[in-house]
């Protein structure tokens, strides 16, 4: 994790710096208490040597006066201390000379014989004594290994204190940062595979929890929005259900005038031979049985019919499987027939083989019903429809092997705008009360769900023929 | 039929025998209606559907044969509508009165049967005595 890299060289460095500042500034202080201290050390000896001087040089004269300097020399190898003249060369750098020269004490640092060395000088105030001064010389070399010596020891207390300071903040930096961020990030991405159920694991009062919970949040919203979409989803499947459901019984009425139309025959032959029987104008045994045979025969038919209907008018829950379109049409314009005959206008099914493929029947039976519905309507008087069932291999953007279901007529036809909207919802040419204009647009989307197309040739006052394609397997 | 010995010198009257031209495409119904109608004393020609009955009437005004005294058909039968063949027939200005038997009785057809005149309607299922007096009120109206 860069993010721990970063923090711990951070901790680290500024660590570091901390204590090495520090200890610069500590070493910078005792060093200038050393020099502080040595000088004025220096100076007290110098000034209480100096009056004892004084008074000798005007007792003994120089001579004397050196000698006594000598007396007071320490002798300690790294204190030296001596009287010089104006003869002497001391040694000094010039402007410590320049000072004395000026009666005033001085101090400073020269180096000399591979060490740095503390010069002090007292000048002798008598006027006698012109130019003496007491030269006090104290070795740096203690002072300087006492400094490195405590360097050292801080550089080894201070790595020490860096390691401990850094791991321990460490610790804390992981404790505290490091791992809920990497338990946010997990959930983060639990988030994004779109598990919404989870929760952060941890709980704390800080701006991470904070995160946490609003990560939580924003689970639980787009939980919420899923959960919307898929309620919408369903209601629109729902609708598209219901709408199917209505076309389907629009279709059941339109059939069914056509049915109590079929009905009227069979119903008027029993009718008929129930009052030959009844009025006794058939007397024969024989005939009295032909007659109630016929009327049961025709009870049967009037069954058959009726059971016809019902079959298609049934709300059945969607199954597929494998049937032939071909006799699907028959059936399908058996029950359309007495719609079109009332219309005068006659339906023709080619012959041909069977063709297989895999459909809801009812639904393929309500798209049928609608196209010929559409064309029953469109044809003119004695006009005549022509439906087949075809295969065909195209090669075109929707190659493959397709069922043609086709259904020609010789009726009005449509220019190619109106083409263009007759599978809208509600779109319709017709009358007010003639029609829904659902019809289309249900078929269409059956035959969009059944993963095929419909096909519309129209020629202005020729006709239109409607071609129905499903998709059929593999050969 | 009055007798020759009862009519004394009056010119015989002969009552001629109705033709009725019935068009029906169920052919029990057929059978039936036509029963009922032979029962009326008529002649009854059978035709299984309007283009049958179209090319009857056709052939008998080429052959100037009279025309029949009442036409009764259906209207939903496969080929020519029965509206269409009424539609001939008053087109050729032929007086046959028309009965129409159907299952679709509706106010749009009576209003058509209306307009081409001396039309009458009849819902099915029918009673044959309904039937055979609606073919005499039409042959008392033709006469």
């Amino acid at each position: 994790m860069r993010l721990s890299w970063k923090l711990h060289a951070a901790v680290f460095v500024v660590t570091a710096a901390v204590l090495a500042l520090q200890t610069a500034l500590r070493l910078h202080r005792e060093e200038a208490l050393f020099e502080s201290e040595m000088v004025r050390d220096h100076l007290v000896m110098g000034r209480a040597m100096r009056h004892a001087v004084e008074d000798e040089w005007d007792d003994g004269g120089e001579a004397s006066a050196r000698a006594l300097v000598e007396r007071l020399d320490i002798r300690e190898p790294a204190v030296r201390i001596r009287l010089l003249t104006a003869e002497l060369p001391s040694g000094a750098p010039a402007w410590m000379d320049a000072e004395v020269d000026a009666m005033r004490e001085v101090s400073g640092v020269v180096w000399g014989e591979d060490r740095e060395w503390r010069l002090t000088y007292v000048p002798l105030l008598d006027p006698d004594a012109r130019g003496a001064r007491i030269e006090i010389r104290e070795s740096l070399l203690a002072q300087e290994r006492y400094i490195s010596d405590s360097a050292r020891r801080s550089a080894t207390w201070g790595a020490v204190l860096l390691l401990l300071t850094t791991v321990v903040i460490g610790a804390l930096i992981w404790w505290l940062v490091l791992r809920p961020v990497k338990e946010l990030i997990a959930h983060a991405r639990r988030i994004g595979t779109g598990d919404l159920g989870s929760r952060v694991h941890f709980r704390s009062r800080d701006e991470l929890g904070q995160l946490g919970l609003e990560l939580d949040q924003m689970a639980v919203s787009l939980r919420e929005a899923a959960d919307r979409v898929s309620a919408e989803q369903a209601a629109r499947e729902r609708a598209v259900a219901q709408l199917r459901h209505a076309d389907r019984l629009m279709t059941v009425g339109t059939l069914a005038a056509g049915v109590a139309h079929e009905l009227g025959t069979p119903l008027n032959v029993a009718l008929v031979r129930a009052r030959l029987i009844e009025r006794g104008e058939v007397a024969d045994e024989a005939d009295i049985r032909d007659n109630a045979k016929s009327i049961a025969e025709q009870c049967e038919r009037m069954a058959g019919i009726i059971r016809q209907l019902l079959n298609f008018a049934r709300p059945r829950p969607i199954e597929r499987s494998q049937a032939d379109l071909r006799s699907i049409a028959a059936q399908t314009l058996k029950l359309v027939d007495p719609m079109a005959r009332k219309a005068s206008v006659a339906l023709a099914l080619a012959e041909g083989a069977a063709v297989v493929a895999e459909v809801d029947v009812q639904q393929l039976q309500q798209v049928l019903i609608n196209v010929v519905t559409n064309a029953v309507h469109a044809s003119p008087d004695g006009g005549r429809i022509d439906v087949s069932v075809d295969t065909v291999e195209r090669r075109d953007e929707r190659a493959g092997r397709w069922a043609v279901l086709r259904v020609a007529d010789q009726g009005t036809g449509m220019d190619a705008e109106q083409v263009g909207h007759i599978f809208e919802p509600f779109y319709t040419t017709k009358a007010v009360g003639v029609g829904t204009g659902l019809g289309l647009s249900v078929s269409h989307g059956i035959v969009r769900d059944h993963h095929g197309f419909i096909e519309v040739d129209s020629t202005p006052g020729e006709g239109t023929t409607f071609a129905i394609h499903l998709p059929l397997g593999e050969a | 039929m009055r007798t020759d010995s009862e009519r004394g010198d009056q010119t015989p009257i002969a009552v001629r025998t109705r033709t009725v031209y019935l068009a029906e495409d169920d052919p029990q119904l057929r059978g039936l209606m036509a029963m009922a109608l032979r029962r009326e004393g008529a002649d009854v020609l059978t035709f299984p559907d309007g283009v049958a009955l179209a090319n009857q009437l056709d052939l008998t005004v080429m052959a100037g044969d009279p025309l029949p005294d009442l036409v009764v058909t259906d209207l939903l039968m496969p080929g020519m509508s029965g509206l269409r063949v009424l539609g001939g027939v008053r087109r050729n200005k032929w007086p046959v009165p028309v009965l129409i038997v159907t299952a679709f009785a509706d106010i749009e057809l009576r209003k058509a049967a209306k307009a081409l005149g001396n039309v009458d309607v009849l819902e099915k299922p029918i009673e044959l005595e309904d039937l055979r007096a609606a073919a005499r009120a039409a042959w008392t109206r033709g006469s």
